[in-house]
């Protein structure tokens, strides 16, 4: 019996085409049959040097994951109105009756559900996980964090990986190392993903990071797993200015090629079971 | 008004609606003895203005000439422009504006300048008819006060990293690590 497509094919063209231009073909992540248990992971977002940037990643890397079919959950502990995901999505919420999450719904692609309101807690995100059947079809949970050091929660607690971004400079550098300090000791067993907010000086800033790297899995006994830089380009400034997601931009953007590098990176990390 | 007069304008707007200054001027001087794209103060300091658009190195010549120019030319700004608009006795600061600026050029203007350099990153984007301007400030350089003084409380606390109880010893052996 021919199978039968869940949407019509016009839908299906026009998410694809609305979100990237990116050829689909080429991404492992769009098989239907993507095997049980794929992807699951909860990850902390952290910009040490920026809230600002912190929120420009996390809005455009939910949806980088959605467009590969993942389904995604932001947990919003963010201190900060202007850059919490209510801010950064707000052209694309619409609230559910009977739910107290605000949901990203994209045609034919999975949901973004995000819960910031009162009650929220690890334990409640658990059970939303297991009664939408997250479970068994995979999902990340992306943490908008209060973005400071006191709010790295301990491993017993929240059990999650990490996403750093930094620049590639001394100061940034130190913060991240200081991050990534108490990241070992509140969470030994987490995977730490860097990613570099803005390279210009490729030689330099290069040799600089391999030392960075270099000198946290001598002292900390951590490797770090580098997804990639984010190009800065005008329309990445302008998503920042008029928090308007830069994934739906229809627009060719380095900025956006590189989060979708991004993205492959962290698939591929992640498919190798790393 | 050329590409670079529109850059100087919209750079102009930015100093005065999101950072508060007032402008005094735009475009002072020559090419030959020096020149300022703006001149601005917030009275507590008077700030010459470069924006580069197209060679930082020529930027950052045409920002000292033009400091030269200013310091050369007080007596005669001062007679132009009433003290009840604006105080020339105040410490000046260059502040320079360019797409991009090689790493540790803060650090660099620090050691070699005796006035105090600002870098603030732009990008300009919208149509011509309606341009806009996305400007950065570029991490300061007093940190590396503090860093030559061994002053690593007051480093921590600037980069709220006290959480983290890196010790002076482990602050030392990163910037070795480093070579910076």
């Amino acid at each position: 019996m021919e199978k039968r497509q869940k949407l019509g094919r016009g839908l299906e063209e026009v998410s694809h085409y609305y979100l990237s231009g990116v050829d689909d073909s080429t991404n492992p992540k769009l098989k239907e049959d993507q095997p049980e248990g794929l992807l699951k992971r909860s990850i902390s977002v952290y910009c040490p040097g920026s809230a600002q940037m912190r929120a420009f990643f996390l809005t455009n890397f939910a949806l980088e994951l959605i467009r590969n079919r993942v389904n995604v959950l932001i947990w919003d502990q963010g201190a900060d109105p202007e850059y919490r995901p209510a801010s950064t999505m707000k052209n694309l919420i619409r609230k559910d009756e009977g739910s107290k999450a605000d949901i990203v719904r994209l045609y034919g692609l999975p949901e973004i559900q995000i819960l910031g309101h009162e009650g929220v807690t690890y334990g409640y995100i658990k059970e939303c996980i297991d009664s939408n059947g997250l479970s068994k079809q995979g999902y990340c949970l992306l943490i908008n964090t209060r973005n400071d050091l006191e709010s790295i929660p301990e491993g017993s607690d929240v059990p999650t990986d990490f996403i750093l971004l930094t620049k590639v400079g001394k100061y940034p550098l130190l913060q991240c190392y200081a991050y990534i300090k108490v990241i070992c000791k509140n969470h030994p067993c987490a995977t730490i993903y860097i990613v570099l907010d803005e390279v210009q000086d490729q030689g330099l800033e290069i040799d600089l990071y391999s030392r960075f790297v270099q000198h946290v899995e001598n002292k900390l006994s951590v490797g770090l797993k580098t997804l990639g830089g984010i190009v800065h380009d005008e329309y990445l400034f302008r998503s920042i200015k008029d928090n308007d997601p830069l994934m739906l931009f229809p627009n060719q953007s380095l900025a956006k090629d590189s989060i979708t590098t991004i993205g492959k990176e962290f698939f591929r990390l992640n498919n190798n079971g790393n | 008004m050329n590409e670079s007069g529109k850059i100087t304008h919209i750079c102009a707007q930015y100093f005065k609606e999101e950072l508060g200054f007032r402008i005094i001027e735009h475009n002072l001087g020559n090419n030959f003895t020096g020149s300022i794209d703006l001149l601005v103060t917030d009275t507590r300091k008077v700030y010459l203005v470069t924006i580069n658009t197209s060679s930082l190195a020529d930027a950052l010549f045409k920002a000292f000439m033009g400091y030269r120019w200013y310091l050369e030319n007080l007596d005669f700004l001062s007679r132009i422009y009433p003290s009840d608009d604006v105080v020339f006795d105040v410490p000046a600061e260059l502040i320079i504006l360019s797409k991009n600026f090689p790493l540790d050029t803060n650090t660099m203007l620090h050691n070699v300048c005796m006035v105090p350099v600002r870098l603030y990153k732009y990008m300009i984007f919208g149509s011509e008819d309606n341009p806009d301007i996305y400007i950065e400030a570029l991490d300061p350089y007093y940190t590396e006060e503090k860093i030559k003084r061994q002053d690593f409380d007051g480093l921590r606390k600037d980069l709220n990293i006290e959480p983290a109880e890196l010790s002076d010893d482990e602050i030392r052996e990163f910037y070795a690590v480093l070579r910076v």
